[in-house]
């Protein structure tokens, strides 16, 4: 493949009615990098990766203007299974782990590719990367803490040996050391899977490590994109999102 | 006084079944199925077509009558409920007595209304335990078969893969989806279930009653009492709760007469809202906050 493995062109995303949460927004991001969407709250970040994650039938989002194309192919629309299976995996900002299941069976919901033997293998390849959850596989999801929830929820996601991984607001609601393991896992998991990550992120200072390009999202719209050691530095993220004077 | 209690016991069972029935399509679908009593008379006239007009040896009649019901249900959620995906819950329970009709009217049209007799894989005979305790063959078959309905469903559900994704799908559809579980599979295996579980327990009402499709439509709709015992949406609360209801009809007949096994379920029923809406064996859902 030459082209860029994520390509999103004039996406425009709604929930019924008028209401327009992303408005002809333009990504691209290149196999084996790291693109980071910075946003404020009601910026519409999350709703930008669940257009190209996609909607399922029971939602009420819906994709209603622009193309995703994936690993060259035109993915605009599909199912979030359908998008899982190609190896574009969400893990969402909110329920990314099932209560009710214990850490074991989490792990055990997603439907792994292969054969038994690889699946094994895969399962202890993907634990042995959470010691932190490999001691924890009895305990009921619900009973984690946040940061062990997000770990959780990217071990799911790496059972679908995704390309592209996404993922919403990492760091939302975690203590600082629990925002630096869970970026440290994202590191690992870029350096070790060669796996490429689109990042929604409002805190700056957690994800400027890890990115290669960065998006800046304002109501919908793209405000802001490049380099992300050009945009992080740039005067209006800096007073926007670092709160930093020049 | 024990023949009555294993009577009781027996009775129960078919509840269970039932209740089993409610239970895991609102559980697994989120579906409240008012068409539960109807499919319960539909799976037993299914049966006995394979088994009193067809003649067929029984295990053709059991592989083939169950396996025409389990895809019965699995049609009925790509043809119906597939398409009423997102609608809000009045809808889904509006569409479900519409089913009803309209499974009562085929029930009509191809067996008519005239009630039935089954024919039996063994006569039917009364069972004696030691001291003049008794009961029927199929009242025991009743028992032996929700002691293996239930087994086969804990098992299948904490143990296997496919049991799993089902339990995550009805906590999350979306999550699921975005997991790569095919939900819609899910639901379909879910309706495929209900049915089957409903079938077993209409057949064997049949067999310890008559076969007529109001007398099974309604114990389906009497098994709504064991599955709001259990919160509607727990498997191991449904035996509890048919324990409640079988009691209460069977001591309620016995003393106040036969009227009262027509409304000792709904009396379970008014009692539990008034009490404890949320049913008395609702699953706990563990959070840290």
């Amino acid at each position: 493949m030459s082209g860029p493995l994520l390509e999103v062109r004039s996406l425009t995303v709604s929930y019924g009615g008028d209401s327009v949460a992303v408005d002809g927004v333009d990504l691209v991001v290149g196999e084996g990098e790291v693109c980071l969407v910075l946003g404020a709250n009601g910026a519409g970040k999350t709703s930008l990766l669940r257009g190209i994650g996609g909607f399922a039938a029971s939602e009420t989002g819906r994709v209603r203007g622009g193309r995703v194309r994936f690993d060259g192919a035109d993915v605009t629309g599909l199912s979030p299974r359908a998008m899982a299976k190609r190896g574009l995996v969400l893990v969402p900002e909110e329920a990314k782990v099932f209560a009710s299941l214990t850490v074991e069976e989490n792990l055990r919901a997603v439907p792994m590719a292969g054969g038994r033997a690889a699946r094994r293998a895969l399962v202890h390849e993907v634990t042995s990367m959470f010691p932190t959850l490999a001691q924890r596989m009895g305990l009921l999801a619900g009973q984690l803490s946040g940061g062990e929830r997000q770990l959780l929820g990217i071990a799911r996601s790496l059972l679908l040996k995704p390309r592209l991984l996404m993922v919403d607001e990492a760091s939302l609601g975690l203590s600082p050391i629990a925002v630096e393991t869970v970026f440290d896992m994202l590191r690992s998991v870029v350096a070790s899977w060669g796996t490429t990550l689109l990042v929604v992120e409002q805190n700056v200072r957690a994800a400027q490590s890890v990115s290669d390009h960065a998006y800046v999202l304002e109501t919908g719209s793209v405000v802001l994109s490049g380099p992300a050691r050009e945009v992080l530095g740039s005067e209006r993220v800096r007073q926007t999102y670092l709160g930093l004077e020049t | 006084m024990l023949t009555l209690l294993l009577g009781a016991l027996t009775l129960s069972a078919i509840y269970a079944l039932v209740g089993f029935a409610w239970v895991l399509l609102r559980r697994t679908n989120g579906i409240l199925n008012l068409a539960t009593g109807a499919q319960l008379a539909l799976g037993a006239f299914i049966f006995n077509q394979f088994a009193t007009s067809w003649g067929l040896p029984w295990p053709v009649v059991v592989l083939g009558s169950l396996a025409t019901i389990a895809a019965i249900g699995a049609a009925t959620h790509w043809i119906v409920f597939r398409k009423l995906a997102g609608q809000p819950e009045f809808a889904l329970v509006v569409a479900t007595l519409g089913l009803a009709s309209a499974l009562k009217g085929v029930s009509s049209l191809t067996w008519g209304t005239e009630a039935r007799v089954m024919r039996e894989p063994v006569p039917s005979q009364v069972i004696t335990f030691g001291d003049g305790v008794s009961t029927t063959f199929y009242g025991l078959c009743g028992l032996g078969a929700a002691v293996l309905v239930f087994a086969a469903a804990h098992t299948f559900f904490r143990f296997s893969s496919v049991g799993i994704r089902m339990r995550a799908a009805a906590e999350n559809p979306v999550l699921a989806s975005q997991g790569g579980v095919a939900v819609d599979w899910v639901y379909v295996l879910g309706w495929a279930m209900a049915l089957t579980a409903a079938a077993v327990a209409g057949i064997m009402y049949a067999y310890q009653t008559a076969l007529s499709f109001h007398g099974v439509e309604a114990l389906g709709m009497r098994g709504l009492a064991p599955a709001l015992v259990g919160g509607l949406t727990s498997i191991r609360g449904v035996i509890p709760g048919a324990l409640l209801v079988g009691l209460a009809e069977t001591f309620g007949t016995k003393f106040f007469g036969g009227p009262v096994q027509d409304v000792a379920a709904w009396i379970v029923i008014l009692v539990v809202l008034l009490i404890r809406p949320q049913g008395l064996f609702g699953d706990k859902q563990v959070q840290r906050v």
